[in-house]
């Protein structure tokens, strides 16, 4: 596979000042980039790859692909094995590769993997292999059609001039239509059997077609990728190196992925597509330390997003939420405020009053107040009243003589002697 | 940003410190134009405003008596008195100087009655006076004395109309009753008499035991 275009290197990932503990990555990622060597991988293996990144179950499988994937399960388990029986395939790397791709799928805007759309599928799956996202322009069509016409080169020319030798070189539109009917999960037997051609025939036991094992494959997981008709008809271009069928809608959404890669603009799959290009080894300008550390974040993007949904905001190790430096801050001006208005209140009191109006404050035990009694003192015992008249004069006295206890009373409530 | 501890006690403290400051400048504040010691805080024996209201109140009963009177209208004279004796106490206590206008007041308004012939409401009012004027003072004095001035009359009055009904030829058993009734006003008239003028002997005795240079005069 050739490599004409020297990708972009994301970097938004990548934060110098992160601290990185790469050992246990050291050796995972050395196996991830030595099984990625895209002619090392088979169909089988790409296909189980999807599926497994999908989460989808391939128990469903042909015999080998099962195998194959109860392998990789078993490798995803913890178990090892190796790939398709292969012995030259680090079966653990590969495995790791396939946790990374689910755990930064699922950690990708928390997408399910049925939202793919076929033109993601597309992307992805040249990413997983090694391609350049940037073949997958339209203008790219053309070049991978002269390269199929031996009249130049493509990203995707080796990868679709094997599927081309595995199919025998010829697919007619009823084979091809039968091909996409396995894709998306249509039972095969729900097409019309007029003129049926050598792909059919071969799937009903009556003869050999060079794409029967593909067939069988697909067959295999018909009904559990769960892919649209677009889906599947962008998956049949890009295994048949057709690319017709692929509409300018999808072309669109490539292309949004491709600029996102790029840093143009954000996309949903853009760190999930990042984290491949790193595994795949496909950033050649970015180090080994930041590789490991896109790995690391994507591997880890899904725990620590369902930590921030279980909590929220940043909580103190006491349980209670940390207050903000501004709050804090404020506090100690607040309390100094306080302070301040406290002992200014105390002076400013001391300066209106002084120490002589503390003295004169009159209390209820100091203050000697007049009581009342009988106004016999107020006239001359030796004279009785008389028996008619003289009661307003008494009254005056009596008045005159109380009103003058009240002021008494009132200069002692107010402390003046 | 409120629930970490550090910000909680830091508003807590700031809050008391203001509230202080507050109070501590309210009441130098109150101390330069109100009373130091509230009315509430001052012991209930204590002349108070009240208690020279009601005796201001009592003043001006009286000289309203005293101008109805001028013009010889006893009943205005009497109904301006027991709009006072009928009316509130001061603070709703009978302090000793309104127990002692009270009765003046009752026996001013007795005397007043029995000068018209309401002997029987002149008595109830004395009655009422003794209640309040209990100490053998010159108020008790005086009631006994217009008692005793309450029953002369109704002593004056039987016996006029003894006279009356005699001359008149009346029935032997109503002049014997007339004539039993007027002796009997007369003997509470001389009891009463006697009555004011021990006490007002005691008072005088008292007063001269109490002050040496009035016994000297």
């Amino acid at each position: 596979m050739t490599r004409d275009k020297t990708p972009k290197v994301d970097l938004r990932l990548v934060k110098p000042a992160e601290e990185v503990v790469p050992r246990e990555l050291d050796r995972e990622t050395d196996a991830l980039r030595a099984s990625l060597v895209p002619a090392e991988l088979s169909s089988a293996d790409h296909e189980a790859l999807l599926a497994l990144t999908l989460g989808d179950d391939v128990s469903d499988m042909a015999v080998e692909e099962r195998d194959a994937a109860d392998a990789l399960r078993l490798a995803l388990a913890g178990g090892g094995g190796l790939a398709g029986g292969r012995e030259d395939a680090p079966m653990g790397a590969l495995a790791q590769l396939a946790g990374a791709l689910r755990a930064a799928y699922r950690g990708a805007n928390g997408l399910d993997a049925r939202a793919l759309s076929h033109a993601d599928h597309e992307v992805l799956i040249a990413l997983g292999i090694g391609s350049d996202v940037a073949a997958t322009d339209r203008s790219d069509v053309d070049n991978l059609r002269r390269a199929l016409a031996a009249r130049g080169s493509h990203d995707l020319a080796d990868l679709a001039c094997s599927l081309r030798m595995a199919k025998g070189g010829h697919l007619d539109e009823r084979d091809r239509e039968v091909l996409l009917a396995m894709t998306i999960g249509t039972d095969v037997a729900q097409l019309p059997k007029e003129q049926p051609e050598g792909l059919r025939r071969a799937l009903e036991g009556e003869g050999s077609h060079p794409l029967a094992d593909l067939a069988d494959t697909l067959r295999a997981t018909e009904g559990r990728a769960v892919l649209s008709r677009e889906d599947g008809a962008a998956l049949v271009a890009m295994t048949t190196g057709i690319d017709e069928v692929v509409s300018a809608s999808d072309r669109d959404a490539a292309d949004a992925l491709r600029r996102a890669l790029e840093g143009d603009s954000p996309h949903s799959l853009a760190s999930l597509a990042t984290s491949l290009r790193a595994a795949a080894g496909q950033l050649p300008d970015l180090d080994e330390l930041g590789g490991e550390r896109i790995l690391r974040r994507a591997m880890e993007r899904e725990l620590s997003r369902a930590r921030d949904r279980v909590r929220p905001r940043e909580l103190a190790p006491s349980g209670r939420r940390a207050a903000p430096r501004g709050a804090l801050i404020g506090s100690i001006v607040a309390l100094a405020a306080g302070f301040a208005l406290f002992f200014g209140s105390l002076k400013w009191l001391e300066t209106q009053q002084g120490p002589v109006a503390r003295t004169t404050l009159p209390t209820a035990v100091n203050a000697e107040l007049i009581t009342t009694r009988s106004t016999t003192e107020l006239f001359d015992p030796l004279e009785k009243f008389p028996t008619r008249g003289g009661e307003s004069e008494r009254m005056r006295k009596i008045v005159a003589s109380r009103a003058a206890d009240l002021r008494t009373n009132r200069f002692s409530r107010w402390g003046i002697k | 940003m409120m629930d970490h501890p550090l910000t909680r006690f830091s508003l807590v403290v700031t809050g008391l410190f203001v509230a202080a400051s507050i109070g501590i400048v309210a009441c130098a504040s109150q101390a330069d134009d109100v009373d130091v010691l509230p009315e509430c805080a001052m012991p209930a024996d204590t002349v108070s405003a009240e208690l020279l209201a009601f005796l201001s109140m009592a003043r001006a009963s009286h000289l309203r008596a005293d101008l109805a009177l001028e013009d010889e209208r006893i009943e205005t004279a009497i109904a301006a008195l027991d709009k006072l004796v009928d009316g509130p106490l001061p603070a709703g206590q009978a302090s000793p100087e309104a127990r002692e206008v009270m009765a003046d007041t009752l026996a001013r308004s007795a005397e007043l009655r029995s000068s018209i012939g309401r002997f029987e409401a002149a008595k109830a009012d004395v009655a009422r006076g003794l209640l309040l004027a209990a100490e053998r003072t010159h108020y008790r004095g005086r009631l006994m004395e217009v008692l005793g001035a309450v029953e002369a009359r109704l002593h004056t009055s039987l016996t006029n109309e003894l006279a009356e009904q005699t001359e008149a030829g009346g029935a032997s058993a109503v002049l014997e009753q007339l004539r039993g009734a007027a002796a009997d006003a007369k003997k509470r008239a001389i009891e009463a008499s006697l009555e004011a003028i021990d006490i007002q002997e005691e008072v005088i005795h008292r007063a001269l035991a109490e002050d040496p240079d009035e016994q000297l005069k």
